[in-house]
């Protein structure tokens, strides 16, 4: 338990410094690294012909992110159907079927990184490093520059003028200029130490082919033995610190070469949770609201140790199974002993309420109350959740939270100043409403045709496994219970939408909402104004999404995990 | 007979020819290079299918 407590203080102890790091960069202070990556960033801008200082409207600014991100879909998807006879494909993978390319580019393209096929198998290095890398570190990047550019519009410095784009319409920035800022000076760097500290743990990092190994006990049948290398270091960080998630190995962190040590276990946890919490304390210091960024905090730091503490509690009890058994004690099906049930419960939890979707252990053999548990995680999404879009989630809970407190106490709702009326309260329910409909809709239909399902069981525990699957594509986590036969046409497509929409939606809306409320007049903000930095707005917050939540999925809840364990008990 | 690991993959692979041996279904590659162009194709459509709903949403946005 005291490795719980301490990577917890680590992972907040280091992500204050890196916040106001964030904060620096994106408010254009001046400094050692702005001297050092300013040459870089402006080179970039010349490459690709585009002007970092013009201000975008939100409809600019979605526009040119949509385009950059179709673009990249696009080569992916060629990439991987193509990659049997392209260069740096030392072990003659051949190309992926149409749907699984469509399914897997989707995938990384929406940091969700959620693989139906099995990266060192069926992936070339050409594929992993050129199109599987570049989008993990893109997406984080574009997540990360929506952030900002709604935080600078809707809860900007009060001194800050607005520029007009074009047609007199609110600046929210440019974001060819963010996107470069967040892949250049966080990203990279974040992700090159993270790279040479699991490097020296024994991660591989070789473009030579598998090597081949003679196993000592030959009573399995097997005579020699391919061992799949790579470049995996590089990759490993940015999928830890860029909240994507997809492994080099199928079986993800739980593979000795992914993650050989408890020191790289230990720095991969931190690495999880690292930049989106430090995305929380970024927004206090780019708002100059640090009361604000603080409740934030406090309500995701809440959410998160409550429910880490479950699933811990949970992966500790046994296996139904064993039970009555001698042998009974902890639930270790599905998980390394190298790591028992507390770090993989932590894991596992940690995983879920980032938006990351690495696994150090099998989900789907959790127990059903530790198994659900990420489930509510992802439904919720804004524990930390993905890079940017985790606080941009959160941050439509707030709006929802004071549209209803505004009302509750008789006042017209507002938000720092500004008017929220119809069309911002539309935006905002279209945004949290999408995922309930997809989500339930979409696992309807699967389960409703059974020939659909492709699942290993049949019973309560079916019902979680399809669950599970649509909500770690429309959480954009990636992780699974994996008893799902997923590589079907049926699976990879309807994934595929689930992905697009739980990315891009929920980032356009409150980029519109943004804009929107910075078009109004700010009344000043005075003692009659909602104040949405105090603890008890925080918990007026938390209560809201508490209760979304749980209207939203209590019954699949009970369908699922609640039901599978009851039986148990029984 | 074994079948030739290219009949298995067929449906599903981009078309190839087998890498050991050069060997390509005899008679059917027009058919073949349609039918991958066409999963391509398909693919290709459901992106930009996506992509336009994203747009679109962008463009609706005023009538709220």
């Amino acid at each position: 338990m005291n490795e719980v407590i301490v990577i917890y203080a680590v992972t907040l102890l280091l992500a204050w410094p890196l916040g106001k790091y964030i904060a620096g960069v994106f408010n254009g202070t001046r400094g050692t690294a702005g001297a050092v990556f300013l040459p870089v960033e402006n080179g970039l801008y010349r490459l690709f012909g585009v002007n970092p200082s013009q201000p975008m409207s939100w409809q600019g600014y979605g526009k040119a992110l949509l385009k950059l991100h179709l673009v990249l879909v696009l080569i992916v998807f060629g990439l991987l159907m193509a990659q049997g006879f392209l260069f740096l494909n030392p072990d003659n993978i051949d190309g992926m079927s149409w749907d699984l390319a469509l399914h897997t580019a989707v995938s990384f393209l929406t940091n969700t990184n959620q693989q139906h096929y099995s990266g060192q198998a069926q992936l070339s290095y050409l594929a992993h490093t050129f199109g599987i890398v570049t989008l993990q570190v893109v997406t984080p990047a574009a997540g990360m520059a929506a952030l900002v550019a709604i935080v600078r519009t809707l809860l900007g410095r009060a001194d800050e003028k607005k520029q007009p784009a074009g047609d007199g319409a609110v600046s929210v920035g440019n974001f060819y200029e963010d996107i470069t800022r967040a892949i250049v000076r966080v990203m990279l760097p974040v992700a090159a130490v993270v790279a040479l500290i699991i490097a020296s743990q024994g991660v591989p990092n070789s473009y030579e082919g598998a090597r081949t190994a003679i196993p000592l006990d030959q009573t399995a049948g097997m005579e020699e033995q391919n061992i799949p290398i790579g470049p995996v270091a590089p990759m490993v960080a940015i999928k830890q610190v860029g909240t994507n998630g997809g492994g080099w190995y199928g079986p993800n962190s739980s593979v000795p070469l992914e993650n050989p040590t408890p020191v790289s276990n230990f720095v991969q946890t931190v690495s999880i949770v690292l930049i989106p919490a430090a995305l929380v304390f970024a927004l206090g210091f780019m708002t100059g609201r640090r009361r604000l960024a603080m409740v934030v905090m406090g309500v995701m730091v809440a959410m998160s140790v409550s429910l880490t503490s479950v699933a811990i509690w949970s992966e500790n009890q046994p296996n139904a199974a064993f039970s009555g058994l001698a042998a009974e004690g902890p639930n270790l099906e599905g998980k390394e002993v190298r790591f028992g049930a507390t770090a993989t419960a932590l894991w596992g939890s940690w995983t879920t309420q980032t938006s990351n979707g690495s696994v150090n252990g099998m989900h789907d053999s959790f127990n059903p109350i530790g198994g659900m548990i990420p489930m509510i995680d992802m439904f919720i999404n804004v524990t930390f959740g993905g890079i940017g879009v985790g606080l941009i989630g959160y941050l439509l809970f707030l709006l929802l939270a004071a549209f209803l407190g505004s009302l509750m106490i008789g006042r017209a709702p507002e938000i720092a100043g500004k008017a929220l009326e119809t069309r911002e309260m539309k935006l905002v329910c279209i945004a949290l409403l999408i995922q309930p409909l997809l989500i339930l809709g979409f696992s309807a239909v699967t389960v409703a045709f059974p020939v659909l399902t492709g699942n290993s069981n049949p019973g309560f525990h079916g019902v979680s496994q399809v669950i599970y699957e649509y909500t770690s594509a429309f959480a954009n986590n990636g992780s699974g219970f994996e008893g799902l036969g997923d590589n079907t046409v049926w699976w990879n497509v309807t994934c595929a939408i689930n992905l697009a929409l739980g990315r891009f939606i929920p980032i356009l809306a409150p980029l519109a909402i943004a804009a929107s409320l910075a078009a109004k007049r700010s009344a000043p903000e005075g003692r009659g104004s909602l104040a949405i930095d105090t603890p008890t707005f925080g918990l007026m917050t938390l209560a809201v999404i508490v209760m979304f939540t749980l209207l939203s999925f209590m019954p699949v809840l009970i369908l699922g995990p609640i039901a599978e364990a009851l039986a148990l008990m029984s | 007979m074994e079948a030739h690991p290219l009949k298995e993959t067929v449906r599903v692979y981009f078309p190839v020819n087998c890498f050991c041996c050069s060997w390509r279904l005899p008679g059917c590659r027009p058919a073949l290079a349609r039918e991958v162009l066409t999963m391509a194709l398909i693919g290709i459509g459901i992106i930009l299918g996506l992509f336009g709903l994203c747009f679109l949403f962008i463009d609706l946005e005023e009538r709220l």
